[in-house]
């Protein structure tokens, strides 16, 4: 009931004005299924790569994050071969940090920062970690 | 039990034919209350088989055991068929029975006619087909349009019809066997008058205030939340009978906002003046210049969920507010108590459920008070 609400405004958002880089939609008129892009950031490694990613909106959401997972293969410390990504804002407290002041817009905003600075201190890839690090430092 | 077949019965029955010299085939009418029903009788072995036509068959459906009863207690064919026929006239009388109970006598029509023809077929708003529902139309004084609506018994005009209007209170009126519907408009006009000063008080609230409830005010209601400012709110509920009196006043909101509202309330209730109309008094005792729909947009102070980022949800409005002063973010309390139950850190202490906001993270601030 308060998911179709909030996505129909979410929709409307990121139609109207989509984060930087990144392009969002919803497949043929389900809300529940969306879709998006992510453009690589100038100047890091994943520059001028295009990153397709699904998004799946629970039917309890906004009280439970959606599961986003990269669908092009990724080269990253976080997110592991089958594209799931390891980021605290798509877990349930107390694990996590999802909170209903999240929106699928910020969490992309989130997605594309980790990206660009991926974090070491809680890999999913261990053996990229050290690859990477090396490189980014 | 046998049957058998008496030759005397055609007298009784001058409309069954034997169909056999062995007298065990008939076919022919019996007929009931001036009606012909068609019937074919079978006799074998002692036992008899009745078939009829699909009339027949739906008038003796309810007293199918009685028909029963009587084939097996009836020593001879002919006293079963007159047992059959009073049968068939019982059933005849009630169906005819049941059909006068259905609609109303002749009277009831030539009356109503004429009573709408004395009131003017133009105030006639609505008539139903069976003409049994009936919805008037009538004017205030001001040109407010109201409609009356009618429902008639069927002993109209000896019985009163049930009335029913969009006003503040019941419309009761005064009925005797002789009043036509031009009698209860006059009552209703009556009534309209009495309600002029009320809805001119509501009306100019209406047209000078953000109205959050009703959505949509009708003449009936004497209720309304009216926008104090951002984030606050107050739901005055108005006696129509004696409107012009100080109204119940709630206050809803971030406490923030509606604090200093509530405490020029307390403070200058003395200066309520029941010679000024509801809304002159109101700025007055809150010290407060209501947000206009001249000058502002509703969207300014119609704040959404912080969760659902919806206004209404099954008409509930986003009351629930952050108590950090600094947050003030609203919520409806629906959306908030199924947030803070799906977080395992929540604590609960009677009714009340403590949690973090959603918003700006201060748990000591943020504890909310969710009856459940």
């Amino acid at each position: 009931m308060q998911r179709s609400a909030r996505m129909k405004k979410e929709l409307s958002l990121l139609m109207t004005q989509p984060p930087f880089g990144v392009s969002c939609w919803a497949e043929d008129e389900n809300i529940t299924h969306l879709q998006a892009i992510i453009l690589g950031t100038e100047g890091s490694p994943y520059e001028n790569g295009l990153f397709k990613l699904a998004i799946q909106i629970p039917d309890r959401y906004p009280f439970e994050p959606p599961k986003v997972q990269f669908m092009t293969p990724i080269y990253h410390p976080n997110i592991d071969n089958e594209g799931r990504i390891c980021l605290d804002a798509l877990q349930m407290p107390p694990k996590g940090k999802w909170k209903p002041s999240l929106t699928i817009y910020s969490l992309l905003m989130s997605i594309q920062v980790l990206m660009n600075e991926p974090n070491t201190d809680d890999p999913l890839m261990g053996d990229i970690v050290c690859k990477v690090y090396t490189l980014f430092a | 039990m046998s049957f058998s077949a008496n030759i005397c019965f055609e007298r009784i029955f001058p409309q069954l034919i034997p169909l056999n010299e062995k007298l065990t085939q008939f076919r022919g009418f019996i007929s009931a209350l001036g009606e012909e029903f068609e019937v074919m009788l079978h006799l074998e072995n002692g036992n008899l088989q009745l078939q009829g036509s699909w009339r027949l068959q739906q008038l003796l459906k309810p007293c199918h055991e009685a028909v029963v009863q009587s084939l097996k207690q009836s020593p001879e064919l002919n006293i079963f068929l007159l047992e059959l026929k009073d049968l068939l006239e019982k059933q005849l009388r009630q169906t005819k029975l049941r059909r006068e109970i259905l609609l109303p006598p002749p009277q009831y029509y030539s009356a109503l006619l004429s009573h709408i023809a004395q009131s003017g077929w133009d105030k006639v708003e609505y008539v139903d087909p069976d003409l049994n529902t009936l919805h008037l139309r009538a004017k205030d004084e001001n040109g407010r349009l109201h409609i009356l609506q009618l429902h008639l018994p069927r002993e109209y005009p000896k019985k009163p019809p049930v009335c029913s209007a969009d006003l503040p209170e019941d419309f009761v009126f005064k009925w005797l066997t002789t009043s036509s519907l031009q009698d209860i408009l006059e009552q209703f006009q009556t009534k309209l008058c009495f309600f002029q000063d009320f809805w001119m008080c509501m009306d100019e609230i209406d047209s000078s205030c953000w109205v959050l409830e009703p959505e949509k005010p009708r003449r009936k209601d004497c209720k309304r939340r009216l926008v104090l400012a951002t984030n606050g709110s107050v739901q005055i509920s108005v006696n129509p009978q004696c409107h012009r009196s100080i109204p119940e006043c709630q206050f809803l909101g971030a406490e923030r906002v509606i604090g200093p509202f509530r405490d020029n309330f307390n403070q200058n209730l003395e200066k309520w003046d029941v010679n000024s109309t509801i809304l002159t008094n109101l700025k007055i005792v809150l010290d407060v210049k209501f947000p206009s729909p001249c000058s502002s947009n509703k969207e300014d102070y119609v704040v959404e969920c912080g969760i659902c980022y919806s206004f209404r949800l099954n008409d509930a409005l986003p009351d629930k507010s952050c108590n950090n002063s600094h947050c003030s973010q609203l919520f409806h309390v629906e959306c908030l108590i199924e947030w803070l139950r799906s977080v395992s850190t929540t604590t609960q202490s009677f009714s009340i459920l403590f949690g973090e906001c959603p918003y700006c993270d201060m748990v000591s601030h943020c504890c909310y008070w969710c009856s459940s």
